[in-house]
């Protein structure tokens, strides 16, 4: 089901009318046959999946709870990242590496075609593997408790608000909230409900209309002009922004309405002034994730500089490619590792720089979202290109401009209205980092009636319904 | 929950229910207005102050293949461009009927005829329109589907979620002189140099609504012009089924002659992508097209015919 689909908007009231009505087991039963339903609506026989996920990550849990000898606690730990990497193995990658080892075979003269597998990739696997994977983790290093309710269990691992595009909420956050019963708080739903509705208009508003554009142009770069492919990369940059974060907000924004508390998983991350910065704002479920169960693990920045830059290139590429099965998503992980280098090099060099020309502190800030931005901007041509083909014309394209004019610029109402989008983004953005926008709105009963009356109006003008997919859905 | 509290939330949530219908309401009415005040085109043609004369029909060739103010300064009559992107013929034909009750009658119609492939991808920029006409609203609650019909009761404001609001908003006086600005890339005209052939494409309701808006048009005795605008040359060498498919059009038009330009220049700078001109390719054709007496009433059919009009002995 998706978030932005009429049967989702008949299941929603349904679900809170259920969940408000019950208390203990029965709420958690109606919290877990919804969340099947949520997802077996898309294809119910991926639900046998998730269940085996559960039930291979619930017993691994009592095992090594049980278990007294560090060395079973790891045998069973290892059981839990086999089964869950395995199932991300088969389902995402098999076909991805058995094609590469083709491909690079083939380069040798070898020409016997592999028996590729016939899967579809389950909506959610990237999330769900993770956040049990992270269970099972923190459970070894006994950072958590183990969980005996196979019932609440479950309930964790497929929490309908986040269970197909995030955020990875982890065990520690969502396990001890699923323990209690949440009565209904006005307040929590009021913010909620705004969280959920600013979640809709930046996925159906501003992700959606700029999606026809950038589809366009990734599709046949060679039919634009060169100014044309470059606003079409832009607009991609907030076109994925938008989606995904949009739907982090409608996921968060659910679970407040039930009580819960997923944590932030987008904080601006295009005003970041570093790289570093960025990855604290950008997915903030995963970059975190990644730092603390792969990043830190593989030592940090504690063995030296180089084995630092070696630890950042890893866990990006490695970053890179939980997005997809392509070498695009890998290349755009190592391009973010290298900036996360080349920051480190660099860096300190530019503050003596700054400062001995004495740069205007506001100017220095500029130069450094803007470099960012425009970095993160290159990185996602690669992210969005189907080939390294496309991603070669479109830069191929963008080094060919020669001029701006308005002349050269096509489908021009089309990107009218996507940088009106946009501004009116950025300007709210800008806006919600000088006031604090829940208070101010929610706890006004005039502003809030106006702010969510506008949301709808602004949904309902700009809004793309063609029932577009969500981008991280692929994931 | 104490009672007083959850009547004032009901309260609240009937508030709001009601602060968003009616400021649905009173933002569309809003909009209308900005749109029909607007240069616009259509809000030109809906509020009456079209022009008479030269009367041109198409979809986005033919906004980009007659550049009105630069066939303004070269035919007599006054000239106006109603063709939109995407447009079908039957479309077309309600634009058509709905010009000639509201403003003065063309004193020529020129129809660019590859219109009868289309789909009308676009129809639903032409919501803002619905209210100024009976027969484009059936037309729109003929072709779009019922939901889109339902969404249009509920939010008035769904009716201005379109090209045609910011088209409006950027119109300025007039947005006649709309046409595309850039030049092809050598990368396309590469492309077009390597792509497979394409099937020219005739829809039975276009080809049907292009035979009444002649027949209309010749019952009220006002010259039509059928039109096919230039293509780009490596373009135009792929579209299979070419002759046959002219051959079709003019069968649906009655048997009038058409005014094929698909091969009129081999310049390549005059085109923005493989079947638009641009800016310098629609100036270099406007004289030729007068020149050829395509504005000209009195001009039976085109000297040059690339597809002669059949003769009595050829018709079945």
């Amino acid at each position: 089901m998706l978030f932005n689909s009429v049967p989702f908007l008949v299941f929603l009231p349904l679900f809170l009318a259920a969940y408000f009505a019950t208390r203990g087991t029965a709420r958690l039963t109606v919290c877990l046959v919804g969340s099947y339903l949520f997802y077996g609506w898309w294809d119910w026989r991926f639900l046998g999946l998730i269940a085996v996920s559960t039930g291979v990550d619930y017993l691994v849990g009592l095992r090594i709870a049980a278990a007294e000898a560090q060395r079973v606690k790891k045998a069973w730990l290892i059981l839990s990242l086999v089964s869950n990497l395995g199932l991300l193995a088969v389902f995402k990658y098999f076909n991805f590496f058995l094609d590469s080892v083709y491909r690079a075979t083939g380069f040798f003269g070898f020409s016997e075609s592999p028996a590729f597998l016939a899967v579809i990739l389950p909506v959610g696997i990237s999330f769900y593997t993770f956040q049990t994977l992270s269970y099972s983790i923190d459970l070894y290093r006994g950072s958590i408790e183990v969980e005996r309710s196979l019932l609440r269990f479950a309930t964790y691992v497929a929490f309908f608000p986040q269970l197909v595009a995030g955020p990875i909420v982890r065990a520690s956050l969502l396990l001890p909230q699923l323990r209690r019963d949440h009565p209904f708080l006005w307040s929590g739903f009021l913010l909620g409900l705004g969280q959920v509705l600013l979640g809709y208009v930046k996925k159906v508003a501003v992700a959606d209309s700029l999606a026809p554009f950038v589809d366009r142009v990734f599709d046949a770069p060679e039919a634009f002009t060169p100014l044309s492919v470059l606003i079409g990369v832009v607009f991609y940059a907030f076109q994925i922004y938008c989606d995904f974060s949009g739907y982090s907000d409608i996921a968060i924004g659910l679970a407040r309405m039930l009580g819960y508390d997923f944590g932030v998983n987008f904080d601006t991350p295009y005003f970041s002034k570093s790289f570093s910065e960025f990855w604290t704002r950008w997915h903030i479920s995963l970059s975190s994730w990644l730092r603390d169960y792969l990043y830190i693990p593989l030592g940090g920045n504690r063995g030296g500089t180089l084995a630092t830059y070696r630890n950042l290139m890893l866990t990006m590429l490695l970053g890179g490619l939980w997005h997809g099965a392509s070498w695009n998503f890998v290349f755009w992980g190592f391009l973010h590792g290298l900036y996360l280098v080349v920051q480190r090099v660099l860096g300190p060099g530019y503050g003596r720089l700054v400062e001995r020309l004495r740069v205007p502190g506001a100017v220095a800030t500029g130069l450094q979202v803007a470099a960012v931005f425009a970095l993160t901007c290159f990185a996602w041509i690669f992210f969005r290109s189907p080939t390294f083909a496309t991603s070669w014309e479109v830069i191929g394209q963008v080094a060919s401009i020669h001029r701006l004019s308005l002349a050269d610029v096509q489908l021009k109402v089309v990107v009218l209205k996507g940088f009106l989008l946009i501004g009116a983004l950025v300007s709210l953005e800008l806006w919600s980092k000088t006031v604090v926008l829940p208070s101010l709105v929610l706890e006004r009963p005039v502003a809030r009636t106006f702010a969510f009356a506008s949301a709808l109006w602004v949904i309902v003008l700009f809004g793309t319904f063609d029932g577009g997919q969500f981008i991280y859905f692929q994931f | 929950m104490a009672v007083g509290d959850l009547w004032r939330r009901i309260g609240w949530g009937l508030a709001l229910v009601a602060v968003v219908v009616a400021g649905d309401r009173a933002l569309a009415a809003g909009l209308h207005a900005a749109v029909m005040q607007s240069g616009n085109r259509f809000a030109v043609l809906y509020r009456g102050d079209a022009p008479g004369g030269v009367l041109i029909l198409g979809n986005s060739r033919g906004v980009n293949t007659f550049h009105q103010p630069t066939l303004e300064g070269l035919v007599g009559p006054p000239v106006f461009n109603a063709s939109y992107n995407g447009m079908s013929t039957e479309l077309s034909e309600v634009v058509l009927y709905d010009y000639v009750e509201r403003n003065p009658e063309p004193e020529l119609v020129v129809i660019e005829v590859t219109g009868v492939g289309a789909d009308d991808d676009q129809l639903r920029d032409f919501f803002p329109f619905a209210t100024e006409s009976e027969r484009l609203r059936a037309y729109l609650s003929e072709t779009l589907p019922a939901r889109v019909a339902t969404a249009r009761r509920l939010f008035a404001l769904y009716n201005y979620n379109g090209e045609m609001l910011y088209r409006s908003l950027a119109a300025g006086g007039s947005d006649q002189g709309t046409i595309n600005r850039y030049k092809i890339s050598p990368a396309l005209i590469a492309a077009a140099d390597r792509q497979a052939p394409t099937q020219t494409r005739l829809r039975y309701g276009n080809a049907a609504a292009l035979g009444r808006m002649v027949s209309f048009c010749q019952a009220r005795g006002i010259p039509v012009r059928l039109v096919i605008g230039p293509y780009l040359p490596a373009f135009r060498a792929k579209l299979e089924g070419y002759d046959e498919w002219v051959d079709a059009v003019r069968e649906a038009a009655g048997g009038a002659p058409v005014w094929d330009y698909s091969e009129a220049t081999d310049d390549v700078t005059a085109f923005a992508d493989r079947v638009h001109l641009n800016y310098r390719g629609a100036r270099l054709l406007a004289p030729r097209l007068v020149e050829d007496g395509l504005f000209d009433p009195d001009v039976a059919g085109p000297a040059s015919l690339a597809i002669p009009p059949p003769t009595a002995s050829a018709s079945p």
